[in-house]
């Protein structure tokens, strides 16, 4: 006749049954996890490149920054001052192309791209998107932001007959929604993100040490 | 299971998921956007920042898993209640600093939230889990804790 199993014995059979199944289940949470970053970056297309008339600097630069914006986001204006004085500083270090990416919390945001392509299409698009980005404060409060954009415009010279047939061309909608879906494949989901020679990093903080890095090490 | 003890589970069970879907979407997504959310309170240096970015997401997954599941629960209640008890006293100090943050960023894109609201949640989940701690023998319920104790 068997004897029946100790209280004790089937209690620390429990306890490590316990132990063995947390175990697999904090393995099977870390490979869940792994299994899917490795799916979705396995898939991952590359970042197209952008139209000379959105980029600047020097197209040979070992610093290669793709950046994806939205007009209305402050830290993007920060962003952007940034990185034209640090571009006056060093010149030829870098060269930047801007992607479209607004952002839904931002009411203005695609009307803004919408105008910044279509400056584009002009050739004007740094000298608009310098001034959209330092009046920000000022736009981004109307409820109505096209008379400003409409009066930017005027001032800046655009041919106007061609940027009103521009803002009602489709094609314009297909760029934007095109980079913002470009961008979220790439897990971009705030702005500004930039993409320093394929490497991501988010807002200004990680972009000055990010370059201060590549500064110093071209100093070696 | 009375009627008072499926409370308990259900609480359980969603702050449970509401850590699985936190630590899940900033795991999935890349860390720097987390990072830039960490960054935006200006609390810590820019290593422990990147420390913090990394580490702090799996901690909420492990955690919503084991709270979801019911597994060493008196240990993550007190985990719980540490997380969000700091969450706390982040996203306070960022209100009393009046830091420009537009959203807090816990929930990466699913869920948008201004610091305020975040505050106010966490408060109240804060209180959930205090009170699912002194309940233990009720979150006991429904939980791998209760089958590996022999009780259903």
């Amino acid at each position: 006749m068997h004897a029946a199993p100790s209280k004790k014995s089937s209690f620390s059979r429990r306890k490590f049954s316990k132990k063995a199944v947390s175990f697999l289940i904090v393995t099977a949470t870390i490979l869940a996890v792994g299994g899917i970053k490795y799916g979705l970056g396995y898939f991952r297309l590359g970042i197209q490149k952008v139209e000379m008339p959105r980029a600047k600097g020097n197209p040979q630069a070992k610093v290669q920054i793709v950046e994806y914006v939205d007009f209305q986001c402050p830290a993007c204006a920060q962003g952007s001052v940034y990185l034209k004085d640090f571009m006056a500083l060093h010149p030829g270090f870098i060269y930047l192309q801007l992607k479209h990416f607004p952002l839904p919390m931002h009411k203005h945001g695609f009307l803004s791209a919408y105008y910044a392509q279509c400056a584009a299409e002009q050739s004007k698009f740094w000298p608009f998107v310098d001034q959209v980005f330092e009046r920000q404060v000022e736009w981004s409060k109307f409820n109505d932001p096209y008379p400003f954009f409409k009066k930017l415009a005027q001032e800046l010279k655009f041919n106007m007959p061609q940027l009103e047939m521009c803002m009602r061309e489709k094609k314009i909608l297909e760029i934007v929604e095109r980079e913002k879906k470009e961008g979220k494949a790439l897990g971009v989901n705030s702005t500004p993100t930039y993409f320093i020679n394929n490497t991501m990093v988010v807002g200004q903080k990680s972009l000055s040490l990010e370059l201060e890095r590549l500064l110093s090490e071209q100093e070696k | 299971m009375n009627k008072k003890s499926s409370i308990f589970v259900i609480l359980r069970c969603l702050i449970g998921g509401l850590l699985i879907v936190s630590g899940a979407e900033k795991l999935i997504s890349p860390y720097q956007n987390f990072l830039y959310v960490v960054q935006g309170y200006a609390l810590l240096s820019p290593f422990l920042e990147e420390i913090t970015a990394r580490v702090i997401p799996w901690i909420e997954l492990m955690t919503g898993v084991f709270l979801f599941l019911g597994l060493w629960l008196p240990t993550v209640l007190k985990l719980s209640l540490a997380l969000f008890g700091s969450f706390m006293l982040v996203v306070g100090q960022a209100l009393i600093r009046k830091l420009p943050l537009t959203e807090c960023g816990c929930f990466g894109e699913f869920i948008s939230l201004p610091p305020y609201a975040v505050l106010i949640m966490d408060s109240v989940i804060f209180i959930v889990l205090a009170l699912l701690l002194k309940n233990i023998q009720k979150t006991n319920f429904l939980s791998l804790d209760g089958y590996f104790e022999g009780n259903p």
